[in-house]
């Protein structure tokens, strides 16, 4: 039936975990589009056959005119479902540059097509250079302050010599303790290699 | 619209204050005064990057819309113009590689459906319907509730009784629609929760 393939697409979107990614579903997506090349080949047909009657494409309501209707109609409503999967995907992916930052750990980075990866790598570029215009860096302080300082311990081997705001150099062992400034730590949080320690 | 008023003081004595802080560890004065300006200063720090960063959310949610709709672009602060420009750009080649360029040659424009549209018919507009809550701090008589606009064209809404002037009493809550009193909030008269 018309236009099941795209349905399906956009289910995936709409039933899954908000802000989570589904894989991307090259398979159906490529039936969707060849579904729409199928579609313009068979109205192509039709208004070609309406002109060999030597009807007026515009004009004329007979059984080719309705039927190469049902084939644009149907076409549209592929294309609407094709960009909205597209769109609603992009939409994720802005999005984890807000709460996992410009790298993305490698599960993620499977989920993408070769033009998800390509844009996710721009839009992370033109975050950037707006934070470098406006002199301020934005993804950090996600949440209010409470106190400048945090405890946390290192879950992962970051590494020595990480030079920090205030020009002193740690040295991140892992499982290591220490009481950092919280801008300096919320970048290796997000990231998953740090985690806070409360109460 | 960037309120630059109130965002210059929080953002250019950055440095300046920073100074201060500075000075007072140097000079030894008491920890927890150094701590308390210390909590200041992130605190209001923080208000300043939420401020920003709300925002740029706001363009990335729906930069077609906000790029064609010159009221709404020039909201914008010079560099929201550049980098809404330069999001837009990337997400249409984004859809344009991905979708696009692999339809029929009629249907690959990123604002219409097809080449028949008379409109912009695939552009993703904000919610305008949505129910809000809200508060004024005046007494607002004789607000329309209903969109005068599109009324009369339907038959059934001729036969539905029309709606009474809606009145809002200061500092009272109201749930309603966003559309009708979206006026109103942009004129200041009355502030969202």
């Amino acid at each position: 039936m018309y236009g099941r393939k795209g349905c399906q697409l956009v289910k995936e979107i709409a039933s899954g975990e908000k802000e989570q990614l589904t894989p991307f579903n090259s398979d159906l997506f490529d039936q969707v589009i060849a579904e729409c090349s199928q579609h313009y080949v068979e109205l192509q047909a039709l208004i070609r056959n309406m002109q060999e009657k030597g009807l007026d494409v515009q004009t004329s309501k007979n059984e080719d005119h309705f039927g190469a209707l049902i084939h644009h109609l149907s076409l549209v409503r592929n294309k609407r479902c094709l960009t909205s999967y597209m769109y609603n995907r992009a939409e994720i992916l802005r999005n984890l540059i807000w709460k996992v930052g410009p790298v993305l750990p490698q599960e993620i980075l499977e989920k993408l097509s070769h033009f998800e990866k390509e844009y996710f790598k721009k839009h992370s570029a033109s975050l950037k250079s707006y934070m470098s215009r406006i002199d301020l860096d934005l993804a950090v302080d996600m949440v209010p302050p409470k106190d400048p300082y945090i405890q946390v311990r290192v879950l992962d081997d970051i590494g020595e010599g990480i030079v920090l705001s205030d020009e002193k150099s740690v040295n991140f062992a892992r499982h290591s303790m220490h009481l950092l400034k919280r801008t300096d730590a919320e970048q290796f949080i997000a990231r998953g290699l740090m985690e806070e320690l409360t109460g | 619209m960037v309120r630059s008023k109130l965002l210059i003081p929080v953002w250019f004595p950055r440095n300046s204050r920073e100074g201060t802080v500075d000075e007072f560890v140097e000079g030894g004065t008491d920890p927890l005064t150094i701590s308390l300006y210390q909590m200041d200063l992130d605190r209001t720090q923080f208000l300043l990057r939420s401020y920003l960063r709300i925002r740029l959310q706001k363009i990335e949610k729906h930069m077609f819309h906000i790029l064609k709709t010159d009221e709404l672009f020039n909201r914008l602060s010079k560099e929201e113009k550049v980098f809404a420009q330069r999001s837009c750009d990337d997400l249409k080649m984004h859809l344009e590689d991905s979708v696009l360029s692999r339809l029929p040659d009629n249907y690959q424009s990123i604002l219409k459906q097809s080449i028949i549209s008379e409109e912009i018919d695939m552009v993703p507009k904000p919610q305008l319907d949505m129910f809000v809550v809200c508060k004024t701090k005046y007494y607002l008589g004789h607000i329309q509730l209903e969109d005068g606009d599109d009324g009369n064209l339907d038959d059934r809404g001729n036969q539905r009784p029309l709606e009474e002037p809606f009145e809002m009493e200061p500092n009272v809550l109201y749930f309603v629609r966003y559309k009708p009193i979206k006026k109103l909030v942009e004129e200041g008269k009355i502030d969202l929760y």
